[in-house]
């Protein structure tokens, strides 16, 4: 899986616009949307949201947890525990940058917001790093990590089930290393 | 992505309403390749994902149409010495005809001949006796090993115990390409012999992999758009392939993040393919 294509699943997650057109609920097959009407907040899918902006018939109002206050709690949280601790979104870095890339001027301190979403993913990196590397130390077969989000794990994913498939096979290997049959030839 | 695209082109009335083809047309031109190039590298990308390659086994059975895997069992240079066994000579249950028939270049498989063309018979300039030493590969090892016991294996001197404690007191600083370059998939396939030191062998393979995990994951997980040969010349083939695979998630990632993932461009290796056509290729 690529990054794009987590980007598209983020693409689902409801975001507030403030449209500034009139228009009747729409049946989508995914759910109904609207009424759409100036002024007033509705809920839309975060596709939608990014190209009503890009047409700029919309403006956008950032999540709640999208705040700076907010976001430095969070990171403080994750720099003190050991194990990853729950983030606002499942999609937060998604959000953050299509929010920040699309509509940067919709959001408040949008450089600081940035910055402090890159230092949470540093942290969640880092702290993914050195488990894995626990992880294969100690020669565990299963991990819980309930709060990775979806890119998180997609980053390093491949990466990490090809390492543990090399050491699964190489530690049948010492099962088998009392007695092997060999292939017939 | 369909939001990232739209940034591209001015916006249509209808997002249903923009075609694709004249989409990457305009991508084309403005990025300024050839049609043929640009061809080339769609068709790069849709190859490399199509292509599936048999994997190496890193079992004590090998894949059989792995190439990996026949690489590694036909050995590499002088990693192998194997001795021919006891009942080479004179024994009635030595099934290989003209094993017995005293000749130069006698080679064990029973390809017996002046010229010699067997791989065995390259090392052994006399005829083979009972206890001569060979270097033979790997495969043809196995296959002698098997039942009839003509050879007895002498684990390379890798594998053996002085190495051994080298790797188990850090596996990190061995240079296992130019010791391999199929360090695992060989050791694992040693496992054939029945060698008495069979468990610390496995033991050691493993624990090898598990002291330079770290270093691996570490040095593909932070270079980014930088010259990585420095990091895996010492890198095992296996490893190799690992570390790739996390420069992968890393570099996909990364474009993403700068807003690259949504663009189509050209393979780095055929954007020297310009003035070449399209309909060359083909043929």
């Amino acid at each position: 899986m690529e990054a794009a294509e987590v980007e598209f699943l983020a693409e689902r997650e409801m975001v507030t616009i403030i449209p500034n057109f009139s228009l009747d609920r729409i049946y989508l097959i995914g759910g109904e949307l609207g009424p759409f009407n100036p002024g007033l907040p509705v809920e839309v899918p975060l596709w939608l949201a990014v190209n009503l902006k890009q047409r700029q018939k919309c403006r956008l109002v950032p999540p709640e947890w999208m705040d700076v206050e907010k976001l430095e709690q969070i990171r403080d949280q994750e720099r003190k525990e050991d194990t990853f601790t729950p983030m606002p979104n499942p999609f937060y870095m998604e959000l953050t940058k299509l929010l920040l890339n699309y509509a940067a001027d919709n959001i408040p301190k949008a450089d600081e917001i940035r910055t402090l979403v890159k230092d949470m993913w540093d942290t969640r990196i880092a702290k993914l790093r050195v488990s894995a590397d626990s992880f294969v130390r100690q020669q565990e077969a299963h991990a819980t990590l309930d709060n990775l989000t979806l890119m998180e794990i997609n980053t390093t994913g491949a990466f990490l089930t090809q390492a543990l498939d090399h050491m699964y096979k190489l530690r049948t290997n010492l099962q088998l290393g009392e007695s092997v049959q060999s292939q017939d030839f | 992505m369909r939001a990232a695209g739209l940034a591209e082109e001015p916006a249509p009335a209808l997002p249903g309403q923009w075609k694709a083809g004249r989409r990457l047309g305009t991508l084309r031109r403005r990025r300024g390749c050839s049609k043929a190039s640009w061809r080339a590298g769609v068709l790069e990308v849709v190859m490399a994902q199509a292509y599936a390659p048999v994997e190496a086994a890193l079992g004590p059975v090998e894949h059989f149409l792995s190439l990996a895997d026949i690489l590694t069992l036909n050995g590499r240079g002088r990693n192998w010495l194997l001795r021919a066994g006891p009942n080479w000579r004179g024994a009635a249950s030595c099934v290989v005809p003209g094993q017995r028939q005293a000749g130069p270049r006698l080679c064990p498989e029973g390809l017996s001949g002046p010229t010699g063309n067997c791989t065995a018979c390259i090392e052994a300039e006399s005829p083979t006796d009972t206890g001569s030493e060979l270097e033979i590969p790997l495969w043809l090892a196995k296959g002698l090993y098997d039942k009839r016991r003509v050879l007895s294996v002498e684990l390379p001197k890798i594998y053996k115990e002085s190495w051994r404690t080298v790797f188990n007191a850090d596996a990190n600083v061995v240079d296992l390409h130019k010791l391999g370059p199929y360090y695992y998939g060989f050791g694992s396939q040693l496992l054939n012999f029945d060698s008495p030191e069979n468990m610390e062998l496995a033991q050691s393979i493993l624990q090898t992999f598990i002291g330079r995990f770290r270093h691996i994951m570490d040095s593909s997980q932070n270079t980014f758009n930088e010259d990585t040969s420095a990091l895996v010349t010492r890198l095992d083939e296996l490893e190799r392939a690992l570390f790739q695979t996390g420069q992968k998630g890393l570099h996909d990632f990364q474009c993403w993040e700068m807003g690259q993932a949504a663009q189509i461009t050209v393979s780095s290796l055929i954007q020297n393919y310009k003035k070449r056509k399209f309909t060359d290729m083909d043929s």
